[in-house]
């Protein structure tokens, strides 16, 4: 039952310690003088630098794994880091799964149809880089039609900041960041509070966004299913079965059963795809979460620091959840390389 | 020769190669005659002016100038975007040619040495990279070297060579002397990612300390106000230069897809 798992832990424990190395060392890029003022009061002792370098890395590894990093003052918050992350956490988490969930459910029905009545044997390769700028793309000419010329949707902040006052499950940090009780999660906090008008008008900030964000990755994977799709289409034992008229109509079951481990596996450079399509998502549209979060950090250079690295962070830790579990679920599965 | 007859052979292919020649035509007349543009120097947005007006004018046929109307302090987003080329392109240029530089030696030597540990710490770090989204990668790497253009060359420049370390660790040994001929695609459809990240960094504003950058990611950006200029219908300001990138992309992924086709089919 436990076949291989020590060896998935040890793998990503060390991958997750060497970008802990990477970011430290890119930290040490910056003069000494930007990170104690980034940091905020206490910064020798949070960070150790009176100690050596070595040393010094153990208690970066300490603050980011407690959250203890200090201070932001950037254009959308001022204040503690670890306060404004988990703020952010439970939004940038259920917009992501609600959005990779749909683009992967639509992706596979799509390319799976298109696959089995389009047949198209080529490489299965599709470079998955040009992708992201797709999401630049959909993002500006979703606002500009739906918001700008047609005055559907908001054109940014995911409720009316007039919510704010007239809910006491609802709290306002400026900005467009909301805090809501008791799970900080607009859409099921309205829900558990019984607050229709909230929802609706979330559903209203929600779905530019969600949609710019699914039609990225939903065209990539739909190309790559078809193609998949395609290649063990027109694969000889599915000939032959067609000829004896063995599996009926159930071929797309069998189809399905051979290409799900490699689909399987290709989500994981297309959820890294993903969490680069949310951050530029969430600036488009100031949709309150960590993407937001970590683009404004990174423009403020004197005050943004600790906001960049640990939004960073927690990203990149999203990411090796989701790829562990996926070596978790895929392991001893033959990988067919097509 | 042989690879060049045969893409010339497909309309596709030809058409791609005429559009991404065309781009290319642009950023070599930006730097040798920009006059061309009706301007003496490309060094500011601020020279492509109509008259003087401050709100976006839309589209007309009046001068070629305005074919796709003005943007924020009246700016004519046709001539600009062609200027733009010229900043876009050379740091598309340069931190291409660093990346396959780089990743491709280090990744070429990792298929011929003969020592494991090399290989498997090559491989090991370019994993590493791999888990990081390369727009935070870069973004990351720009906020500790500062933006200017240098910046963002190095960012995209280390954001980028693990990928070619990756592809050319790919080839076998047996088909080492055609290591560089297989990534030639991936070469033709980064041009086309990179021109993206460039856009992309520049729209999230990395580049306050010139706001009148010739770019187009700032040429969108509209100094930060994009929202409010959409909200006031302006659609022009934001659609024509998402269009000229798209074109871009699209036909440089679609000559790499070509190219890796015939050379699929000749193996």
């Amino acid at each position: 039952m436990f076949n291989g798992v020590p060896k998935i832990i040890t793998k990503y424990a060390g991958i997750f310690i060497s970008i802990t190395v990477l970011l430290f060392i890119l930290i040490k890029f910056i003069p000494e003088n930007i990170i104690i003022s980034n940091y905020g009061a206490g910064a020798y002792n949070g960070l150790g630098l009176k100690d050596p370098v070595f040393i010094q890395y153990f208690y970066f590894l300490f603050d980011l794994i407690t959250g203890n990093m200090g201070s932001v003052n950037i254009k959308i918050y001022t204040g503690n880091t670890l306060g404004i992350v988990g703020m952010l956490l439970p939004e940038t988490l259920e917009f992501l799964l609600i959005s990779f969930l749909a683009s992967l459910a639509i992706s596979y029905k799509v390319g799976v149809f298109i696959g089995t009545k389009y047949s198209n044997t080529n490489n299965i390769n599709v470079n998955v880089f040009p992708f992201l700028i797709l999401y630049l793309i959909t993002g500006l000419i979703l606002l500009t039609i739906f918001s700008g010329l047609l005055g559907i949707f908001p054109l940014r902040y995911i409720i009316p900041n007039r919510f704010a006052t007239g809910y006491p499950w609802i709290g306002y940090a400026g900005n467009g960041i909301f805090i809501t009780k008791p799970t900080n999660i607009i859409m099921l906090d309205s829900i558990i509070n019984g607050n229709y008008t909230v929802l609706i008008y979330y559903v209203r900030g929600f779905i530019l966004p969600f949609i710019a964000l699914i039609i990225p990755s939903t065209i990539y994977l739909c190309i790559y299913i078809s193609r998949l799709t395609s290649i063990e289409y027109n694969k000889d034992y599915l000939k032959i079965a067609f000829i004896r008229g063995l599996y009926g109509n159930d071929y797309i079951k069998h189809i399905k059963r051979n290409i799900d481990s490699t689909i399987i596996r290709e989500m994981k450079p297309v959820f890294i795809l993903f969490i680069g399509g949310m951050i530029i998502i969430s600036y488009i549209y100031s949709y309150m979460n960590i993407g937001e979060f970590v683009v404004y950090s990174f423009l403020n250079y004197n005050g943004g620091l600790m906001g960049a690295i640990y939004g960073i962070f927690i990203l990149i830790v999203i990411i090796l959840i989701f790829d562990f579990i996926i070596d978790l679920a895929m392991r001893g599965k033959k990988y067919v390389l097509h | 020769m042989y690879y060049i007859k045969l893409l010339i052979k497909n309309k596709l292919s030809l058409f791609s190669i005429i559009i991404i020649i065309l781009y290319f035509s642009g950023f070599i007349l930006d730097i040798i005659y920009p006059e061309y543009l009706g301007v003496t120097n490309i060094n500011s947005i601020l020279v492509f002016r109509f008259k003087n007006d401050l709100i976006p004018v839309a589209p007309s046929i009046k001068s070629w100038h305005l074919y796709m109307g003005t943007t924020y302090y009246g700016i004519e987003i046709f001539p600009a975007m062609l200027a733009a080329l010229k900043i876009d392109f050379t740091i598309l240029l340069a931190s291409l040619t660093l990346s396959i530089v780089t990743g491709f030696t280090l990744g070429y030597i990792a298929v011929i040495s003969k020592s494991k540990i090399y290989r498997s710490s090559v491989l090991y770090i370019n994993k590493v990279f791999f888990d990081i989204p390369y727009i935070i990668m870069a973004l990351l790497i720009l906020f500790v070297v500062r933006p200017s253009i240098y910046g963002i060359i190095i960012a995209i420049y280390i954001a980028w060579f693990p990928f070619y370390i990756n592809r050319s660790c790919k080839t076998n040994r047996k088909e080492i002397k055609y290591a560089f001929t297989q990534i030639i695609p991936y070469i033709i459809s980064d041009m086309g990612s990179m021109f993206g990240l460039i856009t992309i960094i520049t729209f999230l504003g990395f580049y306050y300390s010139n706001p009148f950058i010739v770019d187009l990611g700032n040429i969108i950006n509209v100094n930060g106000n994009v929202s409010e200029y959409i909200s006031f219908g302006d659609w022009w300001i934001v659609i024509f230069p998402l269009i000229f990138i798209i074109v871009f992309i699209l036909f440089t992924s679609i000559l790499s897809y070509k190219i890796k086709v015939i050379l699929n089919d000749k193996k």
